[in-house]
């Protein structure tokens, strides 16, 4: 079934030759999509929202950066994802508490 | 930005507990509506629990083509793309098997404890057996397999969701979806606020490990929260594709921060099918995780921020 593991060639070659021809596709697709969806606001958003996803995890340093609060709500001690490509955000300096949790499903 | 505190809200939508949070308190009705219409349309579009969702009628009318709708059709190829990009440890074709397991009713509805089943180690059918024809708005599914979106459909509505809200609100929200999280519109100060548990029903408390994401979104998939018993054997949701089983691994709840939540939902649905692989695995794709493994210790990887203390 074409499956393979992690630290597998196979994995890594899948990744980059989906990467290198990503934008080219997603814009192919999304003319194709306008076309074939033609109106239905929640599918006209489920196309766009599906070109935004299209950026494949970590391969065009889009990552999203998260940075540690402390449980005062200090930042001093916060880090950002420093990918080739990605910008780090700036620290958290507010000091609020959580606003939601991301936990298993329940 | 806002220097207001943002207003939530909370229900339950696609079988989990759902929470919106809006920078702007007096938009929050507004952005409510929107969040609700998305996930109405989704769980009449993949909502395998349903009778007369667009899924179930995929999945009976196996061997022939099906036409659906775009919607049902850009989760699927959300779905399929999971598939792809984790070389398959993301399979939506493990909708059998999570029947076999005894996983065939909404979460909420299925008893914890049961009579013993019988389980046999098999692979699923495999992502490259489904057919999906976008610009024809149709999908075909040989004989015998069936779909489960599970995996991804849910962060796929985070995202649709709190895009949808935001536009709505025009306002910074926040959605939520058993804790697979969404972010769209300006940030509150100093970012979102989320902290990072393995139970998403967990109390928010300014105790526990906190992160902060500007954008996108953050995932977390867990073996310790759907669990159920049949006989003597613990079961949970996440199959390993491999095996057609749930996963037995060194992790047991994986987190995620990525551009979308359905890229952290599906890098973490990977990094526990992938066990031992998933490190390397994240490194690679760059993805900022904390893995929990068996015994409860933590391990940072890609950039994931130490704890603050």
């Amino acid at each position: 079934m074409g499956r393979s593991r992690a630290a597998e060639p196979a994995l890594m070659e899948t990744a980059v030759t989906f990467s290198s021809n990503v934008r080219g596709r997603a814009l192919r697709r999304l003319r194709r999509l306008t076309l074939a969806v033609a109106g239905g606001s929640i599918a006209a958003l489920a196309t766009a929202a599906y070109v935004a996803a299209i950026t494949i995890p970590g391969s065009t340093g889009a990552t999203r950066s998260v940075a540690a609060v402390s449980s005062t709500g200090d930042t001093s001690s916060s880090s950002t994802t420093t990918t080739p490509s990605a910008t780090p955000t700036p620290a958290p300096t507010a000091s609020s508490k959580p606003v939601a949790v991301s936990g298993g499903s329940r | 930005m806002t220097e207001t505190e943002p207003a939530a809200a909370e229900g339950r939508a696609l079988g989990c507990g759902t929470r919106l949070v809006v920078t702007l308190p007096d938009r929050l009705d507004a952005a409510r509506g929107a969040m609700d219409d998305v996930l109405r349309r989704i769980d009449e579009a993949c909502s395998r629990f349903r009778a007369d969702s667009e899924i179930s009628a995929l999945n009976s009318a196996a061997g022939k083509v099906v036409r659906i709708s775009p919607l049902l059709a850009a989760a699927l190829e959300v779905a399929l793309r999971a598939a792809r990009v984790t070389g398959g440890a993301v399979d939506p074709t493990v909708g059998s098997a999570l029947r076999v397991t005894g996983y065939d009713r909404d979460y909420d509805t299925l008893p914890a404890i049961g009579e013993p089943i019988r389980l046999l180690v098999r692979p699923v059918p495999g992502w490259r057996t489904v057919q999906l024809d976008r610009v024809a708005g149709t999908a075909w599914l040989p004989e015998g397999v069936e779909l489960d979106l599970g995996a991804t459909a849910k962060a796929f509505a985070a995202d649709l969701a709190a895009l949808s809200a935001a536009r709505a609100a025009g306002a910074g929200v926040l959605v939520s979806l058993g804790g697979d999280i969404s972010v769209s519109g300006a940030p509150p100060e100093g970012g979102w606020r989320i902290q990072v548990g393995e139970d998403s029903s967990a109390p928010i408390s300014d105790q526990e490990e906190t992160v902060a994401i500007q954008e996108g979104g953050l995932a977390t998939s867990s073996t310790t929260v759907r669990r159920w018993r049949r006989g003597a054997v613990e079961l949970h949701h996440l199959i390993n594709p491999e095996t057609g089983l749930p996963v037995d691994g060194p992790w047991r709840t994986a987190t995620v921060a990525a551009a979308s939540c359905v890229d952290a939902n599906t890098a973490t649905t990977a990094a526990i099918v992938l066990g031992e692989g998933a490190v390397a695995w994240l490194e690679a794709m760059a993805l900022p995780a904390r893995l929990v493994d068996r015994d409860g210790a933590v391990s940072r990887v890609a950039g994931w921020p130490g704890r603050a203390t």
